[in-house]
């Protein structure tokens, strides 16, 4: 199987190492990082860093009979806050799992819709101040020209597209912001199944702006 | 170039064996030794992390029965055993504090696409490339260091370090590139590929 030739930087690399991802964003570098061994390389770096910090610590004093206590539970079982991670949804299960994960725990379950001109999309609630959302474009399909607000992170999950700034693959990750105005257009055969994340809505530019600004706002 | 601290190698490949030994027989004294030494860092990293006391305590103590129970998904050829450790506080720290799931690529993903198998090191071996890991830290160049400094204990995404800092985004992603590079280098295994490859052909 190929892997991917566009990575997300090294940046989001080390915010999902250091555990400072929101969710959407993590499910995103978590599903590139399914398809992608080098990246799983460089976010264990990052770990190694973390185990070293943690190694050369100064350590702090921990209460006398702590270790007593502890001794003691050893026979229970472990608890934990959040619950086990759900069945995989029917539907998605071509998607990688972190992502079949995410879609299964969402409050209502999600689903296609049509948004416009072959493009299809499943709404996925807000957390905080992150938004995604899955796309399908048809075989061939266009997305008029628009620009991104905030930060945009992009996987290609089937098929591919492309812009003036390249080709994206299976894998690769796409990054947006106000400086990028484009006109994707989906690979002619497969058309194109992508994951977006951002901290803002994006913007179309043109004459039917505000109505697809409409359109497209999750 | 500073030579490797014996020290370092050595607790690391006292580690795992303790390790081992929890995984493979329960083995209780072992666990001791293992809390009575890295317990207190455990907490000291927490605090650091922006932890009060009393949460770095309980977080401590629940990463700490975390080793004992995950202690046979332990595998040194992946990570050194602080390593480990640092994933499992930062793993729980996500679950407590935000009530939120640490999401992972699973390796049983029909999608999961693995990497060439490379070849068995030993443990000694493996504790030495955490031991010149720990050198490419002390040796990053004080702006990648503050960097990295930042990422880990002041909890701040490279976007928020960025605005703090005033610093251009494309800065702070360069001299994470180049911090990167040096630390990548440092994890690659000076192991015999010749060696391997001659064997094989």
């Amino acid at each position: 199987m190929s892997v991917p030739h566009l990575h997300p930087d090294d940046g989001y690399l080390l915010d999902y190492a250091t555990g400072n991802l929101a969710t959407p964003f993590a499910v995103l570098i978590a599903s590139h990082l399914t398809l992608c061994p080098a990246c799983r390389n460089t976010v264990r770096a990052f770990e190694g860093v973390g185990g070293a910090l943690l190694r050369t610590a100064e350590p702090t004093s921990v209460a006398a009979d702590r270790l007593a206590t502890v001794m003691q539970r050893l026979d229970r079982p472990l608890t934990v806050a959040a619950p086990p991670p759900p069945p995989a949804l029917s539907g998605f299960g071509h998607l990688p799992r972190p992502l079949q994960r995410f879609l299964a725990e969402l409050p209502e379950r999600p689903f296609w819709r049509r948004a416009f001109f072959g493009l299809e999309t499943v709404r996925i609630p807000r957390f905080g101040d992150v938004r995604s959302r899955l796309m399908r474009i048809a075989p061939g399909g266009a997305i008029p020209r628009h620009t991104h607000q905030g930060n945009e992170l992009l996987i290609v999950l089937d098929g591919g597209y492309s812009d003036h700034t390249g080709e994206y693959d299976r894998g690769d990750v796409a990054y947006g912001d106000a400086g990028l105005v484009h006109k994707p257009r989906a690979d002619a055969e497969r058309g194109c199944l992508c994951f977006s994340v951002w901290d803002a809505p994006p913007r179309m530019v043109g004459l039917l702006a505000p109505l697809l600004n409409r359109l497209l706002t999750v | 170039m500073q030579v490797l601290s014996q020290d370092a190698v050595a607790e690391a490949a006292r580690l795992v064996a303790l390790v081992r030994r929890i995984a493979a027989s329960a083995d209780r004294a072992a666990f001791a030794e293992v809390f009575i030494l890295l317990a207190p860092r455990v907490k000291a990293f927490l605090i650091r992390l922006g932890c009060d006391g009393a949460t770095a305590e309980e977080l401590t103590q629940d990463v700490m029965l975390a080793i004992w129970h995950r202690a046979g998904q332990f595998d040194p050829a992946r990570a050194a055993p602080t390593t480990w450790v640092f994933t499992i506080a930062r793993n729980l720290r996500i679950d407590r504090l935000r009530r939120e799931r640490w999401v992972e690529p699973d390796p049983d993903d029909p999608h999961f696409v693995v990497a060439p198998v490379d070849s068995a090191e030993t443990d000694i071996e493996i504790a030495e490339r955490q031991s010149r890991l720990h050198q490419a830290i002390a040796d990053l160049p004080e702006e990648q260091a503050q960097l990295i400094h930042m990422a880990y204990f002041e909890d701040k995404a490279h976007i928020g370090i960025a605005a703090e800092r005033n610093l251009p985004l494309g800065t702070v992603k360069s001299r994470l590139r180049l911090a990167v590079s040096r630390l990548k280098k440092a994890l690659r295994r000076t192991l015999p590929c010749e060696r391997a490859t001659s064997a094989s052909g």
